[in-house]
């Protein structure tokens, strides 16, 4: 009788162990990497391959457990205060939009607000566990539209009538780089987006707030360059890049001024997105929707700063007086 | 132990003469909504109008040297050097008001042009349009700038084309310029959106002259600060005025009170109304 008590305790034990990543890799006869690479949303993973492991994953409890493991978190954070239950929706292997610094912000947030689940999904499995959800650059879609929501970016399609958006200031955000550059006495300034398919709807905005910023110094805009060589061959001084790290930017000897996140060091000028704030008001907004269902706030612009790299430093004139530092 | 913050504060607003003609103007109702909502803060305001010729001369304002005002909300939008000195040479927490600047860590409080624009433009393509046209005031002040490009950008992402003889001037353009009416021939756009409300009249004039009538021949939507409705037109995106003077006020009084802490530039967002 003992033997079996035992017997069951450790059974017991065994099944409230946690599951690791090494437990699926061994049942599914893959490396650990692997399975860190398919749950990550990383590359190098076969989509059937990526689809197995996940599944594998959420029957042997893998997910839920990360999950709760968030929850309880948070649970204890906001026990017996606000009680809405919130998630974050970024989409199918998309981790990477959100890395270990934006969770950090995240986590912060949510304490400051007191909300009790902070969750990524992919897709809308769980979502009849949350009541509000707070969108990454895409729509809700399937039973996430149900639930009240607030869109953070522009997402990929345009601005629907009756949705929230909380938007970093892209458009201003342009106009504001082609300023300082203009004080720095640039007059050539050029603006490299993706190429043809790959463009954005924030990249659009960001053009326009360079075109704005041309028009409201007097200057011609130029064209959406594509590639680096064009932004040389029409002579420019200066160039405003839709991206941060622009691949072969930094050996043409052009000043730069680009967008990149709060959490970056850019070695350039650079207007940086205020991820924290952005998560503030989404949770702001959100929680509003939910005290008064059929609120709708529209969009919301909110203004990064723009921080003075290593390499605009250097090359900014001196100005006396209270101008803006990194 | 004696309180040495003062109950009441005193704030100095600076506006220019040219936008104090009209008081039922965009500056003429944003000025009197700041001192309203300052006086519910218990703030005393102080007003300084500013001669065009003084901001050309770049010639400080007195209140800036006046002991008694312990902040400066600047409303309107002003020529850059005279801009730039008041920044370099305030000692006292300021404000801006439908103003910005990049450079210096100035606070400001902008309304929101370019997606309000945007979704009054985007209303008009919901509702089946494909030819929208644009008319814009003689201005290139930031404001028609955002309000154009956040046309363009609406008709951009709807894969519509955006045509140039479709963007009208409602007025006269400064020497050497060429003022672009409405098409003489050539296929009409079956929609415009405006600029302002001012524009809008205009149009309503010139379709009226041509025996066009909104919104059965040509629908238009605008921007406004009063949310008025041309008869016929479509819908207007409003900008919240009275919400504007509010965070203005307050931003303003916390920094007299509490630090010149730089707190960044921030939109306030309107409202689209729609007819009926």
């Amino acid at each position: 009788m003992i033997g079996k008590g035992i017997a069951k305790d450790d059974q017991a034990k065994e099944r409230l162990k946690p599951v690791t990543m090494n437990d699926i890799a061994k049942r599914l006869d893959v490396s650990t990497v692997t399975v860190s690479n398919a749950l990550s949303g990383r590359d190098g993973v076969g989509q059937d391959m990526k689809r197995k492991i996940l599944q594998e994953a959420r029957r042997m409890g893998y997910l839920r457990s990360m999950e709760e493991s968030r929850c309880v978190t948070s649970k204890e954070i906001g026990k017996n205060l606000y009680q809405k239950r919130v998630a974050v929706y970024i989409g199918r292997g998309k981790h990477c939009l959100l890395d270990r610094e934006s969770w950090r912000f995240l986590d912060r947030q949510m304490e400051q607000e007191q909300s009790i689940a902070s969750l990524i999904l992919e897709d809308d499995t769980d979502a009849g566990r949350f009541e509000g959800v707070i969108c990454v650059g895409l729509l809700p879609e399937g039973r996430l539209r149900e639930l009240p929501s607030v869109v953070i970016g522009r997402g990929t399609a345009p601005i629907k009538p009756g949705m929230d958006y909380v938007i970093p200031g892209f458009y201003a955000g342009a106009s504001m780089l082609v300023d300082v550059l203009h004080r720095q006495g640039h007059r050539k300034i050029a603006f490299l987006g993706s190429p043809a398919g790959r463009q954005t709807l924030a990249e659009r905005d960001e053009y326009l707030g360079y075109c704005r910023g041309m028009m409201l110094h007097g200057l011609p805009a130029s064209g959406w360059e594509q590639d680096v060589e064009s932004v040389v061959r029409q002579g420019a001084t200066a160039v405003i890049a839709s991206k941060w790290k622009q691949k072969h930017l930094e050996t043409t000897g052009l000043s730069r001024a680009a967008f990149a996140n709060d959490w970056d060091e850019p070695d350039c000028l650079a207007y940086c997105f205020k991820w924290n704030i952005l998560f503030h008001k989404a949770l702001q907004t959100l929680h509003r929707k939910l005290e008064q269902p059929g609120l709708c706030c529209g969009v919301q612009t909110v203004i990064g700063e723009i921080r003075q790299g290593k390499e605009s430093a250097e090359q900014a004139p001196d100005q006396a007086g209270k101008e803006r530092t990194a | 132990m004696k309180n040495t913050k003062p109950d009441c504060m005193s704030i100095g607003v600076l506006v220019q003469e040219a936008n104090t003609a009209d008081r039922c103007s965009f500056y003429g109702m944003l000025f009197q909504k700041v001192v309203l909502e300052a006086a519910g803060q218990e703030c005393l305001t102080m007003l300084e109008i500013v001669p065009k010729a003084s901001e050309q001369e770049c010639v400080l304002p007195r209140c800036l040297s006046n002991e008694g005002i312990q902040g400066l909300l600047v409303i309107g939008t002003w020529e850059q050097p005279y801009l730039q000195n008041i920044l370099q040479q305030a000692e006292i927490p300021l404000v801006l008001l439908d103003e910005s600047d990049a450079f210096y860590a100035c606070d400001a409080i902008l309304p929101e042009n370019y997606f309000g624009m945007y979704q009054a433009t985007r209303h008009l393509i919901d509702m089946g349009h494909q030819n929208i046209g644009f008319v814009r005031p003689a201005s290139t002040a930031p404001c028609v700038l955002d309000r154009y490009f956040g046309w363009r950008c609406a008709l951009e992402e709807a894969g519509l084309a955006v045509r140039e003889e479709w963007i009208l001037d409602s007025e006269e353009l400064p020497a050497g310029k060429r003022r672009r009416s409405f098409p003489k021939g050539g296929p009409l756009p079956t929609a415009f959106a405006a600029s302002d409300r001012k524009a809008a009249l205009w149009l309503a004039r010139i379709l009226e002259k041509r025996g066009l009538s909104i919104p059965e021949d040509i629908a238009v939507v605008s921007v406004s600060y009063d949310g008025n409705l041309l008869p016929g037109q479509l819908a207007s995106y409003r900008l919240d005025l009275e919400a504007m003077a509010r965070r203005a006020v307050r931003v303003l009084s916390k920094k007299i009170r509490f630090g010149d802490n730089y707190s960044g530039i921030r939109f306030v967002d309107g409202r689209l109304e729609k007819r009926g």
